[in-house]
């Protein structure tokens, strides 16, 4: 018995010791992942992930919930936060600008790409040449990409192209900032290196020789607009733009034009074509553009599903934010909507007589005949049909209307037009007898007086581009989008080619591509004649530009904003343009309000202030953002900080 | 009664056992069934009972009882005489008195028992749980607290934390919800831990290292008592002790020669919801929406703006057309029960000894619907046995249950959402109950929150808990060397979490008044399903010497002891869309269908531990111990610590020159300690390795056409080889008295414990252009110390004895060393960093005053104030003097963090067969902010709003001109609706202190000496409250809601939406046979 006692105790203590050593469960090693394309992919996933693409998900503001504006938190918000949210290009209750910006510093992926870039040689006998070229020419297009997000928000950026030991002499750390020349440069060094290595074709969602060529043409438009632009913001004896970090000599704008054109021209080598397939019906087509998987047009592409883990930030919410609940959603409802300044841009009927009343419509979806079948396909307007249910638009009733447009003094309460019950505003769902006959007194989804910003129609149109009227209103929820996000098309490289020709004094060849849009859009004119007249002013918020420039030039500008309103751009080329402080400068965006005459039967639509009031206003402090101030803490060589901070 | 086992075969023992207890459950039935029994044969025993101090004078109220069993004895009276009707078979008395020792006497035939007590030293020499053996409680030389099972199973509650609050010194035990299924509360040790997440100090029950969340789940009736390592003394846990340690022992079966107790609890609560805000009736709500419109300075500016509401949407309440929605109401209930059954079995000989106790607890949540409950069954069976005269065993068994069943759609955000519907929002569509209001344009978030709590629209989660434990010991005594045993263990315990939500597509309704039509509104589509189970399994394998010896008056206890364990972790889950009516995975849709898995890992740990405890005398005492810790989460080559710990007591109360002269001092001991302990919780699980991991769930890309989902990697941080675990240093001092033959007895303690090694990343300090996921260093330093004190008082008077006790204990917190990005100037040192400072500095600006009038506000010179400011609100103070309020003028304006002290007292005792406790509790100098609805009118967009917001500023002519320098106001606590007076500066700051009967207790044990022949021992009735009283210069609020800033009890912001604490009235019974 007392010899099987200690057998078992001496058992228990040597037979069953521990290891402390235990094998890490979950961990992959270098070799795994560079040894094999698909390791090399499952590596680029994470890379592709982050690359700073202003898309649904994006919030155009610094987040409010935390995590990357790329990759924010509470991202269902992200459609109510979003840049154009920001920069006025919706009009919405929530956001206003934020010039501060975000701090955004994505040096961890760069050096991912670094890591890939110093260590991938290793690998290269596994890899046949044109493989191993191509992997290496997409690392750089990664590599440009992030810098380009770094570029046009800080102007010239630390280039660190090597993979720095953290434990390294702090001095060797430290790096400064390279010139803003030098920075665009580095980028076209990137992309020349991606272009000349990567095939033609790659599978969707994956860069290849075109898609490094798009950025190519973005960026160096980018960067000639700045060069020539920058010189008017009057930053004089400025430290950072003095030592060149913020800036470029404008001799050298024309150097980057070129590039951007060469680029352009490149990505038309491509299998690449204007989408016309719904052609004849031009609205219908716009917006299948942005919704046919297969478009002809479509160069980069991030894809979305709704039903993906959430953190990896591949679902959205933009169905859900951008129309009425719940007609037409399941969700909060409308958040944005297009401003009537917007809506000014492109062929529109005239609401007004020329003798100053206002036009009489039979029907409230009048408004749409003679409108530019682009803009129908890019917002949706009384009478047009999503999901089953027509849209519905209307603020009011008058019970006459004797005067002028100008008489109802953008809406005001105070106006004798709109007073002593003679203008009805109501909520959803108010009626009104007028002479024995019951009338609605707004339309089904606004526009309603007596609510604020969330599910109400403001003015007389919603968003259309890139609404996918396939969900049923019970999908469209938070979440519950899975809309692709076009990164790079044709049209934009047309427009970017047309604007860099045009700055390159190559005005009728710019006007070829610009022609090419507006016969798709279905404009009226199609080829408007060269105007060189100088103007100072803008057509939104009749900016008042520091600098002239010929009427057809800001056509050109006009023309890239009617094509691509809504697609994260505007505030980035109102940016490069310099001249976002005056075009928010206390902008107040107008609605267009539908009303019932009841004393006539007819509706008219009116020029109305925006009840809230609401102001955007950017001051000359956005033209660059900070250098983030924690870094600067640890790197005083950031310093000189940009203009104005 | 049988000495068997040895003498008894199998069947002859089976037979007993069926006996012994089907006649014990037979008597248990008939009790129940019949209240009344007959007489048995009596026989009368009288005495006189007299005290063995003070000259043998005669001590009154002394129990006498047969054989111990309360409520078949007396008392004695003021002559110290008693008179006790007894069975004719009844073989002893026990005479039991407080402060004396109790006394068992064999009755012999005799009819007439004199007998002399004498004064016991009782509550000092307590046995006391002090990891891996225990020890005298007038020996212990560390700061070690206990607490019997007894002392907490009087306050009820289903969670065993909240049984401890304000009863033991240094520990802070924070009740956050009291949700069903939640087991939502947080513990420190001296502020220990206390930090956002809270890291709760080790738990150790039986021996074996189990968590917070297994001790909160165990029955109370199960624990045999709880102990409390606080300083050095838990060196004996290495690495895993940093935030001190908690030793939880559970029942043994006592010797009884065979016989056996069974003992029946059962009690009913009634829980009642505490401090739950209720939102204002429809035409206030109109009031306040209008006055806020009228006051926004913006909207009016030249005109004024139409009423939001006009008088026509008022008329119909008014008038009483038309009623409010009490959206509360119709949610929520006001009370709901708990139950609490448990049945213990406790019994053996001096061969076999077992105690088997299971517990049921169901506990109601607040929801109408009756959808939200958790019921947990709480089984465990300890069994001892003496195998050999030399061989003993002992086999544990526990297992925990606990089944949490909510609402898809309930959670957090239910109360939020219920406060904030507004009160013109219909329960239904047209008021017809066939149709849930889905009305997007009247509720918050287009929630129906009837629907939200009603699983039968939104699906029904459960949530399943599952413990199991089983541990054998054994412990040979090695033959050869008196004292020296052998003893060794082996545990293995499981926990076996699943969850399975059933997420329901439902839908809702808008009524349409011009076609009398119904727009359907499909909420939550498609359905779906999702479950899954996680896995964990630990072993812990125990093998030591104990030697124990004692010569002349040298006394040592020792024991070395080997002890190892292993941890692993697993889990997965799975998702379908449901598409046809069914709930279950099985019929889900394989399109879009979803397995996941969570990233797995183990951990192993090995340790040499060990102690020498000596003393001289009883009178020098000194202890040490040790462990050599290894943990597989630090890389090879720096796995293992040592951990010692030395501490000493003099008890100069057993010296002559007191002993003899100073005879009011009964106990007088000073002690000291110093310890070195680690802290391995905030490394990985892994040490750091090169490499990558993958991250699905948060990296993907589709690539392809169709677009496929591909999973990336994430970078693991670069590896650092010299990382270690925190590095503590305690020290203690503490001075135990007992005075007037302890009846006044208390502890003094001071402390200090210091941190170095915290885990920090130089992401501070490195610039961000290098990029890296930087590792982990051991960088930062930091330090908790404290004091805390305790007294009891204990007497008799007559009948009636009883005792109070008061503890209290206070710990601030500073960081020494700590790595942080070098300030850029002085004023940016001085605000916004840290190192070398207490950490509970609440930055802000002083609320300074309120303008009364439009004329205060013009003339008012010291900052300007915004175009809309108006009375009531209040300005801030320009505290650098600048001419403008911002940011630069924050200082430090109150505490943040741990409160300035907490404390406790206890009160109880006995009279005759009453017995009778409270338990306060409290806090001091603790400050609170909330935010969003409970300090905003009209939040999230002017959705309803709280009752206490109608105390306002407001016109006294509510259509006159809100800024016209004529207007008069009429003032009230909150600014004028839309302006957030009360939520900025000193203002946004409350005093949270509060002190609050936890616990309220009166029993009854009845006198059944007819019954006790019966087999009824004990049949004792009781009622009990639980957070009866509160005292708090908080308004409107719980002072233990959490709040943002509460003293680390919190850890999001939006706990303060939790549900809320209940306040239970207890009623309940215990019967053992």
């Amino acid at each position: 018995m007392k010899r099987y006692i200690h057998t078992v105790l001496l058992a228990m203590i040597f037979l069953s010791c521990q290891k402390l050593n235990l094998e890490p469960k979950g961990v992959l090693g270098q070799p795994e992942l560079f040894g094999s394309e698909f390791g090399v992919k499952k590596y680029f996933t994470g890379i592709y992930n982050y690359l700073p693409i202003e898309d649904f998900v994006y919030y155009g503001n610094s987040n409010p919930n935390g995590g990357n504006a790329f990759r924010p938190n509470n991202y269902w918000e992200a459609g109510k936060n979003s840049q154009g949210n920001m920069s006025a290009e919706f009009f919405n209750t929530w956001q206003l600008v934020n010039n501060g910006g975000f701090g955004y510093w994505p040096y961890d992926r760069i050096r991912d790409v670094n890591v890939f870039i110093q260590d991938f040689p290793t690998y290269k006998s596994l890899y046949t040449t044109s493989v191993y070229n191509a992997l290496m020419g997409e690392a750089s297009f990664l590599r440009a990409f992030f810098y380009f997000g770094l570029a046009k928000r800080y102007g010239g950026v630390p280039i660190v192209k090597t993979v720095q030991d953290p434990l390294a002499p702090k001095a060797e750390l430290e790096v400064p900032r390279n010139t803003e020349y030098d920075t665009w440069k580095f980028i076209y060094d990137d992309l020349k290196f991606a272009i000349d290595n990567m095939p033609a074709t790659s599978e969707r969602g994956r860069a290849n020789k075109f898609v490094a060529a798009a950025l190519m043409s973005r960026a160096m438009l980018y960067a000639g607009s700045i060069a020539k632009y920058t010189t008017y913001m009057n930053y004089g004896s400025d430290k950072a733009y003095a030592a060149g970090l913020a800036g470029i000599d404008p001799a050298k704008a024309n150097e980057f034009f070129q590039l951007a054109v060469d680029a352009g021209k490149l990505v038309e080598t491509g299998p690449y074509a204007l989408y016309t397939k719904d052609y004849p019906d031009k609205a219908s087509n716009f917006a299948n553009l942005f919704l046919d998987i297969g478009s002809t047009e479509n160069i980069f592409v991030k894809d979305y599903d709704q039903t993906v883990p959430g953190n990896t930030r591949l679902r959205h919410t933009y169905d859900a934010l951008m129309s009425p609940q719940p007609d037409f959603v399941a969700f909060v409802g409308a958040e944005s909507y297009p401003p009537f300044d917007f809506m000014k841009l492109y062929d529109m009927p005239a609401t007004i007589n020329p003798d100053g009343t206002p036009v009489r419509f039979a029907n409230r979806s009048d408004i749409k005949t003679d409108m530019e079948p682009r803009m129908k396909g890019t917002m949706y307007f009384d009478g047009d049909v999503l999901r089953g249910k027509a849209f519905s638009i209307q603020k009011g009733i008058y019970l006459t209307y004797n005067g002028t447009a100008a008489d109802a003094q953008s809406g005001s309460n105070a106006a004798p037009i709109n007073s002593g019950g003679n203008r009805i505003l109501g909520g959803r769902g108010k009626t009104q007898v007028i002479g024995g006959t019951t009338y609605n007194v707004t339309g089904a989804h606004g526009n309603f007086d007596d609510q604020g910003g969330e599910n109400n129609g403001w003015g007389s149109a919603f968003v259309r581009k890139y609404i996918n009227p396939t969900m049923t209103p019970a999908e469209c929820k938070d979440y519950g989008s899975g809309t692709p996000w076009i990164v790079f098309r044709l049209g934009e490289i047309y427009l970017n080619t047309a604007e860099a020709l045009y700055e390159l004094g190559k005005k009728p060849e710019a006007f070829d591509y610009i022609e090419k849009l507006r016969v798709r859009a279905g404009s009226k004119v199609a080829r408007p004649a060269i105007d060189p007249t100088l103007t100072n002013i803008g057509s939104i918020n009749e900016a008042n530009y520091p600098y002239q420039l010929e009427k057809s030039l800001q056509f050109i500008r006009d023309e890239r904003e009617r094509e691509m309103y809504g697609e994260n751009q505007w505030w980035w080329d109102i940016r490069r343009w310099r001249t976002a402080d005056q075009v928010l400068n206390n902008f107040r965006p107008r609605v267009l309000s539908c009303y019932f005459v009841a004393n006539e039967g007819k509706y008219i639509y009116l020029d109305e202030a925006n009840r809230l009031n609401r102001a955007w206003t950017a001051s000359k402090t956005c033209f660059y953002e900070p250098i983030p101030s924690g870094e600067i803490g640890k790197n005083n060589k950031l310093l000189p900080n940009n203009p104005l901070y | 009664m049988l000495p068997f086992l040895e003498v008894v075969n199998q069947s002859q023992l089976n037979k007993y056992f069926k006996y012994a207890i089907m006649r014990k459950l037979i008597y248990l039935l008939l009790i129940v069934s019949f209240p009344v029994f007959g007489l048995a044969q009596q026989k009368t025993i009288t005495g006189k009972v007299t005290g063995a101090e003070g000259g043998g004078a005669a001590l009154p109220g002394v129990t006498v009882s047969v054989g111990g069993v309360p409520g078949t004895g007396t008392t004695t009276n003021t002559e110290g005489v008693y008179s006790l009707s007894a069975p004719a078979n009844a073989k002893e008395l026990v005479f039991s008195f407080t402060g004396m020792k109790t006394i068992t006497e064999q009755i012999n035939g005799r009819t007439v028992i004199d007998i002399q007590m004498v004064a016991s030293d009782d509550q000092l020499s307590n046995v006391v749980v002090v990891g891996y053996t225990s020890q005298r409680k007038e020996t212990l030389t560390g700061a070690v607290s206990a607490i019997k099972g007894s002392d907490m199973v009087r306050t009820r509650n289903e969670n065993v934390l909240n049984t401890l609050t304000g009863k033991l010194p240094g520990v802070r035990v924070s009740q956050k919800s009291s949700r069903p299924g939640a087991y939502d509360a947080t513990i420190d040790i001296r502020g220990m831990g206390a930090g956002n997440p809270p890291v709760p100090p080790l738990f150790v029950i039986d021996g074996i290292i189990r968590d917070k969340d297994y001790f909160a789940r165990m029955s109370a009736e199960e624990i045999e008592s709880v102990s409390v390592l606080k300083d050095g003394s838990a060196a004996v846990y290495g690495l895993r002790a940093g935030n001190g340690v908690i030793l939880v022992t559970t029942k043994t079966g006592k010797a009884q020669n065979g016989k056996v107790d069974i003992t029946f609890n059962s009690a009913v609560s009634m829980q009642q919801y505490l401090y739950v805000p209720e939102s204002v009736t429809a035409p206030e709500y109109f009031t306040l929406r209008n006055e806020s419109n009228w006051q926004d300075f913006n909207g009016n500016y030249l005109v004024r703006r139409t009423p939001a509401f006009t008088q026509a949407q008022f008329d119909p309440y008014v008038d009483g057309t038309k009623q409010s929605y009490n959206w509360m109401d119709q949610v929520f209930r006001k009370n709901t029960p708990q139950y609490d059954n448990s049945v213990s079995v406790n019994g053996g000989s001096d061969k076999i000894r077992y105690y088997f106790n299971l517990d049921y607890t169901k506990q109601e949540g607040s929801y109408k619907s009756g959808d939200l409950e958790s019921e947990r069954w709480a089984l465990r069976s300890n069994l001892d046995a003496q195998i050999t005269q030399r061989l003993k065993a002992r086999v544990q068994i526990g297992s925990i249950l606990t089944t949490t069943k909510e609402p898809n759609g309930s959670g957090w955000p239910t109360y939020k959402a219920a406060w904030l519907t507004r009160p013109d929002a219909p329960y239904y569509a047209n008021d017809n109950p066939a149709y849930p209001n889905g009305d997007n344009l009247v509720l918050y978030d287009q929630n129906n929150t009837i629907v939200q709590t009603d699983a039968d629209f939104v699906g029904l989660n459960t949530n399943r808990d599952k413990r199991y434990n089983g541990t054998i010991r054994l412990e040979y005594e090695i033959p050869g060397v008196k004292g020296l045993s052998a003893r060794g263990l082996y545990d293995y315990a499981m926990r076996l979490p699943d969850y399975n939500n059933y997420h329901r597509g439902y839908n809702l309704y808008r009524h349409n008044p011009s076609d009398n039509t119904y727009t359907t509104i499909p909420r939550a589509v498609p359905s779906t399903i999702e479950k899954g189970t996680t896995t964990y399994f630990d072993r812990t394998m125990q093998a030591g010497l104990y030697y124990n010896k004692n010569i002349n008056r040298h006394n040592v206890n020792s024991f070395l002891i080997y002890e190892q364990t292993y941890n692993q972790f697993d889990g997965f889950s799975a998702f379908r869309e449901l598409l046809v009516a069914s709930e279950y995975l099985f019929a889900g849709e394989d399109n879009r269908q979803r397995a996941t898995g969570q990233t797995p890992w183990d951990r192993a740990s090995k340790s040499l531990v060990g102690a020498v405890t000596y003393d001289f005398d009883r009178k020098y005492l000194l202890d040490l111990k040790f462990r050599y810790d290894g943990n597989s989460r630090f890389p090879e080559g720096s796995q293992f610590g040592f951990f010692p710990s030395v501490s000493a007591g003099w008890r100069i109360g057993e010296e002559g020159f007191i002993k003899n002269n100073v005879a009011w001092i009964s106990e007088l001991k000073l002690r000291g300690s110093y310890g070195e302990l680690g802290d391995d919780g905030t490394a990985a699980n892994y040490p750091p390795s090169p490499g990558f991991a993958l991250d699905p769930n948060n990296v993907g890309w589709f690539f392809g056409n169709p677009p496929v989902l591909n999973g990336g990697v994430s970078a693991l941080p670069i590896p650092n080889p010299n990382l270690t675990w925190l590095r503590i240093k305690s020290y203690n001092a503490g001075l135990d008295f007992g005075l007037f033959t302890n009846k006044l007895t208390g502890t003094v303690e001071v402390f200090r414990r210091d941190r170095a090694g915290l885990l920090a990343t130089s992401t501070n300090v490195i610039p961000g252009t290098v990029g890296a996921n930087l590792p982990q260093e051991n960088l930062n330093s930091d330090r908790n110390f404290g004091y805390e004190l305790s007294l009891t008082y204990r007497n008799r008077r007559n009948a009636l004895s009883y005792y109070a006790t008061g503890q209290i204990s206070a710990t601030k917190y500073m960081r020494t060393d700590w790595l942080e990005t070098p300030a850029n100037n002085s004023s940016d040192k001085w605000r916004n960093r840290t190192a070398d400072r207490y950490q509970n500095i609440w930055w802000g600006n002083e609320s300074v005053g309120m303008f009364n009038s439009l004329q205060e506000i013009r003339t008012f010179k010291t900052v300007p104030m915004g175009q809309g400011t108006l009375p009531g609100d209040w300005y801030l103070n320009d505290w650098n003097g600048d001419g403008v309020v911002d940011g630069n003028d924050d200082h430090p304006i109150a505490t943040t963090g741990l409160p300035i002290f907490n404390y406790g007292i206890s009160l109880g005792g006995t009279w005759k067969n009453f017995d009778f406790a409270m338990d306060w509790q409290g806090a001091y100098g603790v400050n609170v902010q909330y935010s969003e609805v409970l300090v905003e009118a009209l939040a999230f967009g002017g959705q309803n709003t709280l009752t206490w917001f109608m105390d306002r500023w407001r016109p006294e002519d509510p259509n006159a001109d809100y800024f016209n320098p004529n207007t008069k106001y009429i003032p009230g606590y909150y600014p004028v609706t839309g302006h957030n007076g009360r939520r900025t500066g000193t203002n946004g700051v409350m005093d949270a202190s509060y002190i609050r009967l936890k616990t309220l207790e009166l029993g009854y044990t009845f006198n059944i000496k007819s019954l006790s022949s019966a087999g009824l021992k004990e049949f004792r009735l009781f009622l009990s409250g639980y957070n009866l009283l509160t005292f708090t210069p908080l308004k409107d609020v719980d002072p233990e809601r959490p709040g943002i800033n509460n003293g680390g009890a919190s850890t999001s912001s939006i706990d303060f939406y939790n549900d809320p604490i209940t306040r239970t009235y207890t009623v309940g019974l215990k019967l053992k046979f």
